[in-house]
C-alpha cells in the first residue's frame, strides 16, 4: 500500500441505498439551514455573538452549532 | 490546534523606521515564538507558543504599514505589533486588523449582512429558494482539512447513536490516517456522520476485519436518517 496523502483505499465495494440520507448538494433551503454554514463578512463593530444572534433570530432560523476539533 | 488564520492590519510606528530595518524585523518574526495572552484575555494567562507562517508588507505609509499575517489559531496580533515595534525599538500598535482567512473559508466567500437579508427578502418575494441558497454550504465543507472514513449504509445508524465505528462497518478510507488524528466519518452520500479520532492508522483500518476504528467525540448526524440494522 503506497501513495501519496488523501489517496482513497477501497476496503469493500458498497452502494448507497437512494431510501436513505440525501447527498450534500441535493438539500432543499429549509434542510441547509439545518445543516449548512454561511460565510458572513463582519463589519466592525458588532461583536461576532451578536452577527450570529441576529442571522439566528431571523424567522428563517439559521442553527448554527460549534464544531469541537475541526 | 485549529485552523489557520490570515490578517490584514495595519502596524503604527512610534518613530519613523528605514524600511530596510523594518523589512528585517518582520523577516525575523516569521517562524515560531512566544507569546503571552493579554490581561483581558479568555483564555489561561501562561506562555505559549504559536507559529507565524508569513508576514507580507502591502504598503508602507510613512509610520503606518500594512502587513498581510499568516498564522496559527490563537495568535495575538496585537501583541505581535507590539513586539515588532520593542524590536524596532521605536514601538508600535495596532491600528487596524481585518481577518481575511479561517481554515477553509476566505473573503471570496462571504457575504454581507444586508446582501444576506436582501438575499432571503428576494428568495420570498421571487419564490425562488436558489437565490439564497447560493450563500448557504453544506456544513460538510469544514471537514474538508480532515482525513476521511466512508462507512456502510447498514453502520450509519449506530454511529448516530452514538457507537464507535469497528471495522466491518468501513467501505473505504483516505491514506495516511495516523492512530490518534482527528477524522471524519462519512456516509456513501458524502453526508457527515461524527468526527471522531481514529484508534489505527489508515494500514490497520484496511487490513483488520474486527476492532474498533474510530471514537466519536462528535456526532453530527441526527438518528432515524437511516434504518437500524442490529438486533
Amino acid at each position: 500500500m503506497k501513495g501519496s496523502n488523501g489517496e482513497v483505499l477501497f476496503k469493500s465495494k458498497d452502494k448507497t441505498s437512494s431510501r436513505y440520507g440525501k447527498r450534500p448538494e441535493e438539500r432543499s433551503l429549509n434542510e441547509l439551514l439545518q445543516k449548512g454554514i454561511v460565510n458572513i463578512d463582519k463589519p466592525r463593530g458588532p461583536t461576532s455573538h451578536e452577527v450570529t444572534s441576529w442571522v439566528k433570530k431571523n424567522p428563517w432560523y439559521i442553527k448554527s452549532r460549534t464544531l469541537r476539533n475541526a | 490546534m485549529t485552523s489557520h488564520k490570515e490578517y490584514v492590519c495595519t502596524l503604527h510606528l512610534q518613530k519613523d523606521i528605514p524600511k530596510y530595518d523594518l523589512m528585517r524585523v518582520l523577516k525575523e518574526y516569521e517562524g515560531t515564538l512566544y507569546q503571552k495572552p493579554p490581561v483581558k484575555s479568555a483564555v489561561k494567562r501562561r506562555v505559549r507558543t504559536r507559529k507565524i507562517h508569513y508576514i507580507t508588507p502591502i504598503d508602507i505609509e510613512e509610520k503606518d504599514v500594512l502587513m498581510k499575517v499568516g498564522c496559527d489559531a490563537g495568535t495575538y496580533i496585537r501583541k505581535l505589533c507590539y513586539d515588532i515595534g520593542l524590536s524596532l525599538g521605536c514601538g508600535a500598535s495596532m491600528k487596524e486588523l481585518r481577518r481575511t482567512k479561517t481554515g477553509v473559508f476566505g473573503e471570496d466567500s462571504t457575504i454581507m449582512l444586508q446582501d444576506l437579508l436582501d438575499a432571503k427578502i428576494f428568495s420570498i418575494e421571487e419564490n425562488d429558494e436558489n437565490i439564497l441558497k447560493k450563500y448557504i454550504f453544506p456544513y460538510e465543507i469544514v471537514l474538508d482539512p480532515l482525513k476521511k472514513i466512508w462507512i456502510k449504509d447498514t453502520a450509519v445508524e449506530a454511529l448516530c447513536q452514538g457507537s464507535m465505528l469497528t471495522a466491518p462497518g468501513v467501505s473505504k478510507l483516505q491514506n495516511g490516517i495516523s492512530k490518534g488524528d482527528t477524522v471524519a466519518i462519512m456516509t456513501l452520500k458524502n453526508e457527515a456522520v461524527s468526527i471522531s479520532e481514529a484508534k489505527m492508522s489508515s494500514e490497520e483500518i484496511f487490513q483488520k476485519e474486527t476492532d474498533i476504528v474510530a471514537k466519536p467525540f462528535s456526532v453530527l448526524m441526527e438518528t432515524g436518517v437511516y434504518p437500524r440494522m442490529w438486533n
